[in-house]
């Protein structure tokens, strides 16, 4: 039986089709077999990220409106067999997201994947509520600062009271925390909250903190998951998150201030 | 847990309705009853049925099953709850009854404790007309309105309405004191401005003096 994971957020920017992408492609090259929903209908970019915009023939409207079937609008990855993508749609809107419509598309996958990956739209609007309706687990994405926090709040509550779990009494919504764009030493200089005080006000377990990072921007630009983009700090990031969601223990890096030595801080750099 | 409209902050007056069914209750008689409630304009009002104690738990769920279809048929909007047998109950004539509760002191349903032991976060209202009772943290911009006292054994950050229907002995307690609205009573307090180190964070209690002005004491 497949398990659905959702990427939420509550608010925009914070890294959540980022984190779907280098979290299913994570999860595929550990040879689970995987595929990445995109539900933010009318404003698709999974595609653009994982490099398949030109692919997508049908989408996962199309599939829900019976236009197409599963397998014409499932897009294999060029990079990773394991993983399929299903694109959101350019030109119609949410409501073309429905209950019986998605949980058949999600029934349909569950057969065939181990892991359903729910790519969330911003917002607590229709299609951010249909993402997670479904969910078994959800990686709540949070920037370290106040408003994104507040906003993860926020959908933590959605997920504990309105997800079809909680709605059926059944087991809760297991809630992971990924902070993204984590720079310690902004953390230091009290710009950007730290870990513990993000803790402090969610209180639910870090999956993995993503330090800031410029390969970020050049891996969106590129079409390619930053977790392909070897020797990165963020694709290492992504790495050691896949395998704590796997229930290994790896230690956090890259939250921790970097000691600057004497010619680095006379010459500055990076 | 619910997500719901705007808070009124204070409500003056709770009642319902007491219907009061014996095992060999028939659906003429309930539809006779639920005609006698719609003249009463119970609209929107909670109906607390009472069983008697004969009836087995079979028999109950299709009388209310019964209820609800017979109410829909007449177009009434009815919250149902089920009572213990401590309910005010009143009959009038040979049927079972219906009785307008006013004195919410002596009422078990209005009285009854909410235990809460999971985080309330951002957006999430809880409400009940007894006490509340958290065991973990309330969120920013989160909402507890309670009819009477309220104790939050966490952190405090989001609105504590107690004494919402005007219950002045209410009290607010919490452990970790650090939250944007107090009320009890319908006064409120807005807490903008940064609380003195001795009540932040800290175990404090907030309670109505004889002036009806908040009070905010360290305990």
């Amino acid at each position: 039986m497949a398990k659905i994971v959702v990427v939420t957020s509550g608010k925009g920017g914070v890294g959540k089709t980022t984190t779907s992408a280098s979290f299913a492609t994570g999860l595929a090259l550990r040879g689970y077999k995987t595929v990445v929903i995109d539900f933010d209908i009318g404003l698709r970019n999974l595609d653009l990220i994982m490099g398949c915009e030109r692919r997508v023939v049908y989408d996962f409207v199309n599939v829900i409106s019976g236009d197409a079937t599963l397998h014409q609008a499932l897009i294999k990855d060029k990079n990773c067999d394991n993983l399929y993508i299903l694109a959101a749609s350019q030109t119609k809107d949410k409501d073309a997201l429905t209950e019986e419509g998605v949980q058949k598309v999600l029934d349909d996958l569950a057969k065939d994947f181990d892991y359903i990956v729910c790519d969330s739209p911003a917002g607590i609007e229709k299609g951010a509520f249909m993402a997670l309706y479904f969910a078994d687990e959800a990686l709540v994405v949070t920037n370290p600062e106040v408003s994104s926090v507040r906003d993860s709040d926020r959908i933590l509550g959605i997920l504990s009271s309105k997800s079809k779990r909680a709605v059926e009494g059944k087991e809760k919504v297991k809630e992971h925390l990924v902070i993204t764009r984590y720079n310690p030493d902004r953390v230091e200089a009290g710009d950007m909250l730290s870990i513990q005080d993000i803790q402090d006000i969610l209180r639910i377990p870090v999956l993995g903190v993503v330090p800031e990072s410029k390969d970020v921007l050049q891996a969106s630009n590129t079409g390619t998951p930053a977790i392909n983009l070897k020797g990165t700090t963020v694709s290492e990031a992504y790495t050691d998150l896949i395998a704590r969601f796997l229930g290994e223990d790896k230690p956090m890096r890259y939250t921790t201030a970097e000691k600057k030595g004497l010619l680095k801080r006379l010459f500055g750099g990076n | 847990m619910t997500i719901s409209p705007p808070v009124k902050i204070n409500l003056a007056s709770f009642d319902y309705y007491v219907l009061k069914l014996s095992p060999d209750v028939n659906i003429g008689q309930i539809q006779d009853k639920l005609i006698h409630l719609r003249k009463l304009d119970a609209f929107g009002r909670y109906l607390v049925i009472e069983f008697d104690g004969k009836l087995n738990h079979e028999k109950q769920s299709e009388i209310v099953k019964l209820l609800k279809a017979e109410a829909i048929k007449l177009m009434f909007e009815l919250k149902f709850i089920l009572a213990n047998e401590f309910a005010l109950v009143k009959t009038i004539g040979d049927i079972p009854v219906v009785e307008l509760a006013l004195n919410l002191k002596s009422n078990p349903i209005a009285n009854s404790v909410l235990r809460i032991e999971d985080p309330i976060r951002s957006g999430i209202k809880i409400e009940n007309d007894g006490d509340i009772i958290i065991l973990n943290l309330v969120s920013h911009n989160a909402e507890v309105i309670s009819g009477g006292s309220i104790h939050v054994y966490g952190d405090a950050r989001g609105r504590l309405v107690a004494g919402r229907y005007g219950d002045k002995s209410a009290r607010i307690f919490v452990q970790k004191f650090n939250p944007e609205l107090i009320s009890i009573a319908g006064v409120y307090r807005a807490l903008d401005e940064k609380l003195p180190e001795h009540l932040l964070n800290k175990p404090a209690q907030v309670f109505l003096d004889d002036k009806d002005r908040l009070n905010v004491v360290a305990l």
